[in-house]
């Protein structure tokens, strides 16, 4: 019985080297779809995995001011009523921003030293120089990515123009190197009160709030607490992390209904492809009836076909999408992926191959091909034997 | 010779893929049990999403939301694509009186 089924499978090889122009045609439209297919998939996963890591440790609640619908600085008088509030554990105002540096959107964000969990000068992953320190201002550390598209070193000095157009002069006194790429290639710490001077925010005001909760069972009481206060929004770390999920999810979604119609296309093809080819190898249907194969035989030679084609071609298109995505980071899709990225700085995206996302690519690229060629295989298998040989030399 | 290309290639191909999907669930992994200080001083979610700055908006369907971003009809400011920045229950923002 084994060995039966390894004789049809070797017919099914055989019948792929034989019809040529049906296996290219079919592999070349089904590889692309899948590549474009895993590229963006990848490409989606590794974005919103990254984003998990981060607000892994981000605060609880966000607290931003809103006025007249809009966000604005916060007043840190809030910081002592959100304090007071059950649960919380820690409330700090903080100060960040965005600047235009030479043609690239980088940001800069302000950081207490004095005030942090743990001692950045052991654990933070200096590449180059040292950390912040309060007894040096107009000190800047810079990620590394960013270091290199500025050309500035340890030592240098950095001339960064504020939003009302006065030159600052900053120290750079270290290049760090974190796992998380994009903070490498967009971002500049410096003193909070240096960024405060810098974004000419007043001393009653921060740019937004950051508030730990003790438990997190408790963050949805606390923000709904601070949401009772007047001007405010909350926005809770799940939030985020939901509106996250959903932006790529839409972003990638977009792609996945171009890949649904190729998908259509390649599936009308092969299914040409197969009822051209199906005409053509009639004489041979009969003669292998003639010979004793059954309908059910031919049927499984055919889907054997099928099943071979779109392992193939679901292999191929997940390793280009793999090399189109690591090798070359993703041109195209990451400006959809990401946003107006002409404004960012080149850095290395972030990519997610999981397995699941790789046994999706398989049984999408399998499933469709096997049912476009399910109905030709067997309109052509039921014929008479006799009927399809004369019919076939006629 | 010839007869064993494609399956030769399609090897390499499933074992490349293989390879790869190991070494990122791998890294993937060490990324998340690993200290990373840098996030926890940052605290900021990932940038294109975290921030509402229109630089940072896709283009595709958003770039009608950049255009109309701070004239009144536009509301991009409450549009995170897709879902809203606050679903906490707003009270008592709204009485109404008279009628039925």
């Amino acid at each position: 019985m084994k060995g039966r089924h390894m004789n049809l499978l070797s017919y099914a090889l055989n019948c792929i080297y034989r019809y040529k122009v049906r296996t290219v045609v079919i592999l070349v439209c089904l590889v692309t779809s899948a590549a474009v297919f895993s590229s963006v998939a990848f490409l989606k996963d590794g974005l919103v995995k990254e984003g998990e890591l981060s607000l892994k440790y981000a605060p609880d609640i966000t607290v931003q001011q809103i006025w007249a619908g809009r966000p604005t600085l916060i007043e840190t008088s809030y910081v002592g009523y959100i304090q007071e509030m059950a649960g919380t554990i820690s409330v700090i105002p903080r100060i960040w921003g965005y600047a235009n540096v030479g043609n690239i959107l980088l940001v800069i964000m302000g950081i207490d030293i004095d005030n942090m969990f743990f001692d950045p000068k052991e654990t933070f992953p200096m590449e180059e120089g040292s950390f912040l320190s309060p007894e040096t201002p107009n000190s800047v550390v810079l990620g590394k990515a960013v270091a290199d598209i500025l050309g500035v070193r340890v030592g240098n000095t950095l001339t960064i123009l504020t939003e009302s157009v006065t030159p600052i002069q900053y120290q750079v006194v270290g290049i760090f190197n974190s796992e998380a790429n994009i903070y490498n290639a967009d971002m500049i710490l410096m003193n909070i009160d240096d960024a405060r001077l810098f974004f000419e925010i007043p001393e009653n005001l921060a740019t937004d709030i950051a508030v730990y909760v003790w438990d997190p069972q408790l963050v949805n009481n606390v923000a709904r607490d601070i949401g009772e206060l007047q001007n405010l929004r909350v926005v809770t770390k799940d939030i985020i992390l939901k509106a996250q999920e959903t932006t790529y999810g839409a972003r990638s979604g977009f792609f996945s209904v171009l890949w649904y119609i190729v998908l259509i296309s390649v599936a009308i093809t092969a299914f040409n492809q197969t009822v051209v080819v199906g005409h053509e190898s009639k004489f041979e249907v009969g003669l292998l009836k003639a010979l004793g194969f059954s309908t059910s035989d031919i049927i499984e030679i055919r889907l054997m076909e099928s099943a071979i084609l779109g392992v193939i071609a679901g292999s191929f298109g997940i390793t280009f999408g793999i090399i189109y995505d690591r090798v070359f980071n993703a041109p195209i899709f990451r400006d959809f992926m990401l946003g107006w990225v002409t404004l960012y700085p080149n850095f290395t995206l972030p990519i997610h191959i999981s397995a699941s996302t790789i046994f999706l690519i398989y049984v999408i690229t399998i499933l469709p091909l096997l049912f476009a060629t399910v109905i030709p295989s067997w309109i052509n298998a039921t014929v008479d034997p006799d009927i399809a040989m004369r019919g076939a030399r006629a | 010779m010839k007869e064993k290309i494609v399956p030769l290639t399609l090897l390499f191909s499933i074992v490349f893929n293989l390879i790869a999907c190991v070494q990122s669930e791998m890294s993937w992994t060490n990324k998340e049990n690993s200290p990373q200080p840098l996030r926890q001083v940052v605290g900021l979610p990932n940038i294109a999403v975290g921030n509402l700055n229109p630089a940072a908006r896709s283009p595709g369907l958003e770039v009608l939301c950049i255009s109309f971003y701070d004239v009144p009809g536009g509301y991009c400011h409450y549009f995170a694509p897709g879902a809203p920045y606050s679903v906490l229950p707003r009270s008592k923002n709204l009485t109404r009186s008279g009628g039925e």
